[in-house]
């Protein structure tokens, strides 16, 4: 029994499309998507720039900054939250208190001049009334638990930390409140491989020790093995296949995932049966017809070109958007 | 009379000043590139491995010339660049390229594509007329990939995509046919679909033009897709630890620092990353490069350290075994 069947949802996203509008164009960045997270899952949002994911996890928190726009669709958290409803206070608690965003390149968003025990507290004292010695041991073990020296840390300017323990610091700053969900967005992308390796052990355990959802968005593969049960693959916007890591990485049903995995030089296997993904990536202004992939994929066929495939159950908790998943691999 | 090695990097060492200790102070000094040597054969691929902000790209840069090192020299078929002057010069410059990382900063933005291409041969004056000129930059746009060339001759770098405007610097430095490139983490900032192809755009290059390269990447995928049975040198806080033929090495790397990066390098296969352990370090987060420990750099995080040893004095880089240099007092030294 999957993860998913096991846990209710504590995301169930229903046909989301986002659109950002540039004086008289606009430009759909995320389309029609659909997508249920289970309570304690660890999800994989994998896509490779301009495919949407970042748009879809700034949706999660009703987050979307202007001139992007919620045209249809509904998100609704823990079973009843309608979260594109909430305004002013109620937002302000939900976000972080409920859902937490570590943000790409979060390792520079740190106030310069605060040390890091200064910014840990505020964080807290602005959504909570806590006393300051329970927020500070509040602190501390979190700190623990990613793997700092609390006492050096709290005391720390941001620059005297080096990228690795910046990100470990900014990650135990996002769940002083205890968060349900925890939201990554390339946690690793700026980061060297030992620190990258750390941070993903790091969000095994926390995930193991206080039940937290992981949202990790990210556009490496490799990556995924390590930490999530279930990888979503967006492309343009779209979801191409959703599927439990394993058979993902073993059986991809979808061309674009399987380009994906041809495309990524490994350190291991075999070197030479690599390749790229023919063609660029989709001019989002001048979608193709059809199949946003149809003409970088192999497979395409007439109706590729014609009509865009949906997103399908293939088999039990498995989804294709793919009219011909059953030749691929 | 020509040397065996196009390029030699002899005990280079790049010294920087960071930060001031007040008004009267004398600045901290660092050692970003200490006491490397590394030769660099006619056609060969180097690859320079190493995280951020252990040197990779100051030694880069100082093996052609755009950094003066603070000791040590670069010899360029065994003559000191620093020493070479009028057209020696302008012949080791035009033979010398580089290709950054980033393709978003390092073409001229207000310069069309077909001025930033050809700029180099107008430059040293390779060709006489205009005419030669426009065929020249349209043959290797058609090179690269940038189809067609009528087209992207006439494009800013900001209408292109990250990965087109990898192909313009690309083409930039080849039209020149140079002998020696480096490339610095090149494809580290082009989406995954398109990495392979700028890679076998730049193999089929190696194999037409003959280059030499030291290829600066923090992927070791990368390094062993572009080896070829080139070699890889592996790079830790300023020090060059180890040196082998880049299979071997991914396969059996013998310095600590080499076993405990490639046990990190996750790998796209579930099934094998179950198996894999990531080898446990002392210490997590690597040391200030300004502080770093005594003796051998790696000894505070160093798993197998010997003490007495290790953190008294710096291990030499020494044969190990068959062509395998190693800068470790595990394998003497």
């Amino acid at each position: 029994m999957s993860l998913q069947e096991q846990c209710p949802s504590i995301y169930k996203i229903d046909n989301l499309t986002v659109e950002y509008v540039l004086r008289n164009l606009s430009v759909k960045a995320v389309t029609d998507v659909s997508l249920d997270i289970g309570n304690g899952e660890a999800v994989g949002i994998v896509g490779e720039s301009g495919s949407g994911k970042t748009t879809l996890a700034l949706s999660l928190l009703n987050l979307i900054p202007t001139p992007g726009k919620i045209v249809s669709g509904r998100i609704l958290f823990n079973g009843d939250k309608d979260i594109l409803s909430l305004k002013g206070e109620e937002l302000r608690q939900f976000r972080w208190k409920q859902v937490a965003m570590v943000f790409q390149g979060a390792l520079n968003s740190f106030n310069p001049v605060l040390r890091i025990g200064e910014q840990t507290l505020e964080t807290v004292t602005e959504h909570e009334t806590i006393d300051k010695q329970k927020a500070l041991e509040r602190a501390s073990v979190l700190l623990k638990l990613v793997r700092l020296d609390p006492e050096r840390t709290m005391k720390a300017f941001p620059h005297e930390l080096s990228g690795g323990m910046k990100q470990r610091a900014m990650i135990a700053m996002s769940l002083l409140l205890d968060p349900r969900v925890l939201i990554l967005d390339e946690p690793t992308t700026a980061l060297d491989v030992m620190s990258q390796k750390y941070i993903l052990n790091i969000l095994s355990e926390l995930r193991k020790r206080l039940g937290v959802t992981i949202i990790l968005l990210t556009h490496d593969l490799a990556i995924c093995t390590e930490v999530v049960d279930r990888v979503v693959v967006m492309y343009a916007g779209r979801i191409m296949e959703v599927a439990n890591t394993e058979d993902l990485f073993l059986r991809p049903k979808h061309p674009y995932s399987l380009g994906l995995m041809q495309a990524t030089p490994s350190v291991f296997g075999d070197v030479k049966k690599r390749k790229p993904i023919p063609g660029s990536p989709p001019d989002m202004f001048n979608m193709p017809k059809g199949c946003p992939f149809n003409p970088r994929c192999q497979y395409a066929i007439d109706v590729c070109r014609e009509k865009n495939p949906p997103l399908e159950e293939i088999s039990k908790g498995r989804l294709a958007a793919c009219y011909r998943w059953r030749d691929v691999g | 009379m020509k040397a065996d090695n196009l390029l030699e990097a002899r005990n280079l060492t790049v010294k920087f000043s960071v930060g001031s200790a007040g008004l009267f102070g004398k600045p901290a000094r660092f050692s970003a590139v200490d006491d490397c040597s590394l030769k660099i054969e006619q056609g060969e691929v180097i690859s320079l491995v190493g995280e951020s902000g252990c040197g990779k790209t100051t030694f880069g840069k100082t093996a052609i010339g755009l950094i003066r090192p603070t000791s040590g020299t670069v010899l360029y078929e065994g003559r000191d660049v620093w020493k070479l002057r009028g057209s020696e010069y302008t012949e080791f410059r035009r033979n010398a390229q580089i290709i950054h990382q980033d393709p978003y900063s390092s073409l001229h933005p207000v310069k069309k594509v077909y001025e930033i291409v050809s700029s180099g041969v107008r430059y040293h004056k390779l060709i006489p007329n205009e005419k030669k000129i426009r065929e020249r930059t349209i043959e290797i746009l058609d090179t690269v990939g940038l189809n067609p060339p009528d087209y992207f001759m006439n494009k800013y770098p900001h209408q292109l995509s990250g990965g087109q405007r990898q192909r313009v610097s690309i083409a930039r430095a080849m039209i020149l046919s140079p002998r020696f490139i480096v490339a610095d983490e090149i494809v580290t900032m082009i989406d995954v679909s398109l990495k392979i192809g700028i890679l076998n755009l730049l193999l089929e290059l190696k194999r037409r033009f003959g280059s030499s390269f030291l290829f600066i990447t923090h992927d070791f995928g990368v390094a062993r897709y572009f080896a070829e049975g080139g070699r890889t040198a592996v790079m830790y806080l300023g020090n060059i630890v180890e040196v082998g033929k880049t299979d071997e090495l991914i396969m059996d790397p013998l310095h600590p620092y080499t076993k405990a990066l490639l046990s990190a390098v996750p790998v796209p296969d579930p099934l094998l990353a179950k198996e894999r352990k990531m080898i446990e370090l002392r210490k997590i987060d690597p040391p200030n490069p300004v502080n770093p420990p005594p003796g051998c750099k790696f000894s505070d995080r160093c798993p197998y350290i010997m003490e007495g040893k290790c953190d008294l004095k710096l291990p030499e880089l020494l044969e190990a075994k068959d062509g395998r240099l190693v800068a470790c007092y595990l394998y003497g030294g």
